[in-house]
This record gives C-alpha cells, sequence and structure tokens, in this order.
C-alpha cells in the first residue's frame, strides 16, 4: 500500500518535475476533464501548435514547477561539475603524446576515495587549490627506489617498460626511495632537460583524481 | 513637466546610489579584499607586454619594491634566490628578472587567505607565470606560494613569501 503510494507521489510529482513529462492526473483523484479540454491539452500535429511547442522549449513559462526543475538541474550541475567531475584545460607539453596541449578533459575526484593510485595511473596534483593541477604518470609507489638511466627508468633497479613513452629521453637522475605516503610521478614527454620537466614525489594527500579518459 | 521632474530625479536616484556603492566596495573594503589587492598589484607591476618603454619599467619596478616590507625574507629554492633582502634589493632582483623577457604574465589562483593574529595574514596561492624571452623561448612554470604579510602604517605589505616544492626531485 505505502509502496504503490510512494510509486504514485513519484510518478505524479518528481518525474514531471525533473522530467518535464505530462501525466495523466485523471488517475489520481482529479476530476475528469471534459473532452474539449482534453482536446486542447493533446493538440494535434499542426504549424500553430509546433511553433507553440517550440517556443515553449526555449522560452518556458516561469511556473512553479518549471522553477524547481531548474533548481535542481543548476545544482546538480554545480555539484557533479564543480566538484566531482572538474573540467580541465590541458596546457603544456609534458604529457603529451596521452595529452595534447589544448585538448579537453575532466578531473574525475572521486577515483582515488577507497582506492589509491597504482603505478602506470595518470593522476592530477594539485597546488594551492583546484584551478591549477599538473597532469602526470605515476611510476613508482612508496617504498620504491626510482631511477633514470640513459633516458630508461629503473624502479628497484629492474628496467620498466614504458609503452607511452613515445620521444626520446636522455635523462640520468640518481636512485632515491620514495617516502612513504608519497607516489612518483613524471610527465610522458621527456624529450626535453631534466631541469625543465616538472617532476618528483607528491604526497598522496596532494592527489585530487585522475582524467576521466 | 512634472514627467521630466520625476525622471531628473529618478536619474540622480540611480547616479547616486551607483556611487554609493562605488565608495562603499572602495572604501569599505574588508581585510582579505586589502590583502588579495597587494596580489593583483603584484601580478599587474610584474607583468610585462612587448614593446614596453623604459619609463614603464622603471615605473614598474619602483612599485614593486613598495609591495614588500623594509626587510622581507624570500625563500625560493627553484630560482636560488633565498635569503632576507631589503625593497631596494627587491626591485632591482625583479628588473632584472623581468629583463630577458618580451612579455610576460603572473596571474595567482587560489586565494587562501587566514588573519592568525591583528596586523598579520598568511596566504597560501597558486601562481602561474607565463611569458617569452627575447630568444622566443616560451616559460610557463607554476608553483604555490605561502606568504606572509604584516600591516605597516595601514598598508599590507610582503613580509615573507616561500616557492613551495610540490614535487620534490
Amino acid at each position: 500500500m505505502l509502496k504503490n503510494r510512494y510509486a504514485k507521489v513519484w510518478k505524479h510529482i518528481w518525474l514531471p518535475i525533473l522530467c518535464n513529462i505530462k501525466v495523466n492526473s485523471l488517475q489520481w483523484n482529479q476530476p475528469a476533464r471534459p473532452p474539449q479540454y482534453k482536446s486542447m491539452v493533446s493538440p494535434g500535429l499542426n504549424m500553430t501548435d509546433g511553433n507553440k511547442k517550440i517556443r515553449q522549449f526555449f522560452f518556458p513559462s516561469l511556473t512553479f514547477k518549471f522553477l524547481i526543475r531548474a533548481s535542481l538541474v543548476a545544482l546538480f550541475a554545480y555539484l557533479f561539475f564543480g566538484h566531482l567531475c572538474t573540467p580541465l584545460l590541458i596546457k603544456g607539453r609534458s604529457m603529451e603524446p596521452t595529452y595534447r596541449d589544448g585538448s579537453i578533459n575532466f578531473c574525475w575526484k572521486l577515483r582515488y576515495i577507497f582506492s589509491e593510485p597504482k603505478k602506470y595511473d595518470v593522476v592530477a596534483v594539485r597546488f594551492a587549490g583546484n584551478k591549477v593541477m599538473l597532469l602526470k604518470r605515476v611510476i613508482a609507489v612508496a617504498g620504491e627506489r626510482v631511477e633514470f638511466r640513459n633516458g630508461k627508468l629503473f624502479v628497484d633497479g629492474k628496467e620498466m617498460n614504458e609503452p607511452y613513452v613515445h620521444y626520446p629521453c636522455h635523462w640520468n637522475l640518481p636512485p632515491r626511495q620514495v617516502e612513504k605516503d608519497c607516489v612518483y610521478v613524471v610527465g610522458d614527454n621527456r624529450n626535453m632537460p631534466i631541469e625543465n620537466h616538472h617532476f618528483g614525489q607528491a604526497p598522496m594527500k596532494r592527489i585530487i583524481g585522475g582524467p576521466l579518459w | 513637466m512634472v514627467r521630466i521632474k520625476y525622471i531628473i530625479i529618478a536619474v540622480l536616484v540611480v547616479i547616486f546610489g551607483i556611487w554609493g556603492i562605488w565608495a562603499a566596495v572602495h572604501f569599505f573594503q574588508s581585510e582579505e579584499k586589502k590583502v588579495k589587492k597587494q596580489f593583483h598589484l603584484l601580478s599587474k607591476w610584474t607583468s610585462k607586454e612587448t614593446g614596453e618603454n623604459t619609463f614603464a619599467m622603471a615605473q614598474k619596478v619602483k612599485n614593486i619594491g613598495k609591495l614588500f616590507a623594509e626587510h622581507c625574507e624570500l625563500k625560493a629554492n627553484v630560482i636560488s634566490f633565498t635569503g632576507r633582502y631589503t625593497t631596494e634589493e627587491i626591485s632591482s632582483y625583479a628588473a632584472r628578472a623581468r629583463f630577458p623577457f618580451s612579455n610576460l604574465s603572473l596571474q595567482f589562483y587560489d586565494f587562501n587567505v587566514a588573519f592568525p593574529e591583528e596586523g598579520s595574514a598568511k596566504v597560501t596561492l597558486t601562481a602561474k607565470l607565463t611569458g617569452r624571452t627575447a630568444t622566443g623561448e616560451d616559460v610557463d612554470e607554476t608553483h604555490e606560494l605561502e606568504c606572509a604579510l604584516k600591516k605597516i602604517e595601514n598598508k599590507w605589505l610582503f613580509s615573507y613569501l616561500e616557492v613551495v616544492e610540490v614535487l620534490k626531485k
């Protein structure tokens, strides 16, 4: 009984609000409408009505339901695109060819809520806030030793296969151990002097998510 | 005639209203806004446009010095610029640092302003420096900054500035 009532409430109140669906209210404690009114509600497909519908779609009348619907859509968009899945404009070439300069992506912030970044994941590293962040690839996790020998990456003394690196690299970096609660991040494009590339050990608390694709 | 009178009154009310809002914003700024304004000034005077003349450059460099306290501590390991500096030293360093660039832009994002005690402010923010050198080399640096400002003679002046190492090589 209760379930049926909830279904009615959902069908007659929330569904029309959220989806702008016209529901036949005759089924729910409403007096029957006269036939002439019914035909007005469900008009035929003549040009005037079509224009009306188009106008109604682009310039909807400011009804209470519309305002609630618009507010819900705005709230959802703000929460989703402002806090959970923020749009990213990639600037710079440090992650090429995986992520091109000027391309657009989204930062999915729930990615590392229940898990920690794994080796070879691409992660977003924040600065003071969320407006500017670094996009880098995790090459080693806490406790591992990282080293570059003539452009080749060695983790714990073992040479790693890096299919995402497409450009020549001649880096040399003495071995160093990744500290606790940190990950070692580097860009995919290492075709530049090592001094000009922004890479290194990042604390886990600075990792705010990863790109959506 | 009566209608014109009302229109004039309405126009005057609108003008005084706008002026009142401007005055309120301008004269009754919150301390946070005053602190942020110093960063906007730093950004404005550090930035450089192509073809900047010598007079404008000298004026900007002089103004940069005015934003700092008499003895300011700077910690920037990335550019080997660490120590206590006077306003003159900061101005001359700014002039030297700006010189090789044909255009330069410094922008600040993500301000976190706190007032640990009266007359002092702590700010954490992201600074983005972009530009092109005279030799055509593009520069794009982003760093997190930790700054401390002190209120001296009713002006917020930088007393400490540190470039935070986000990625430790």
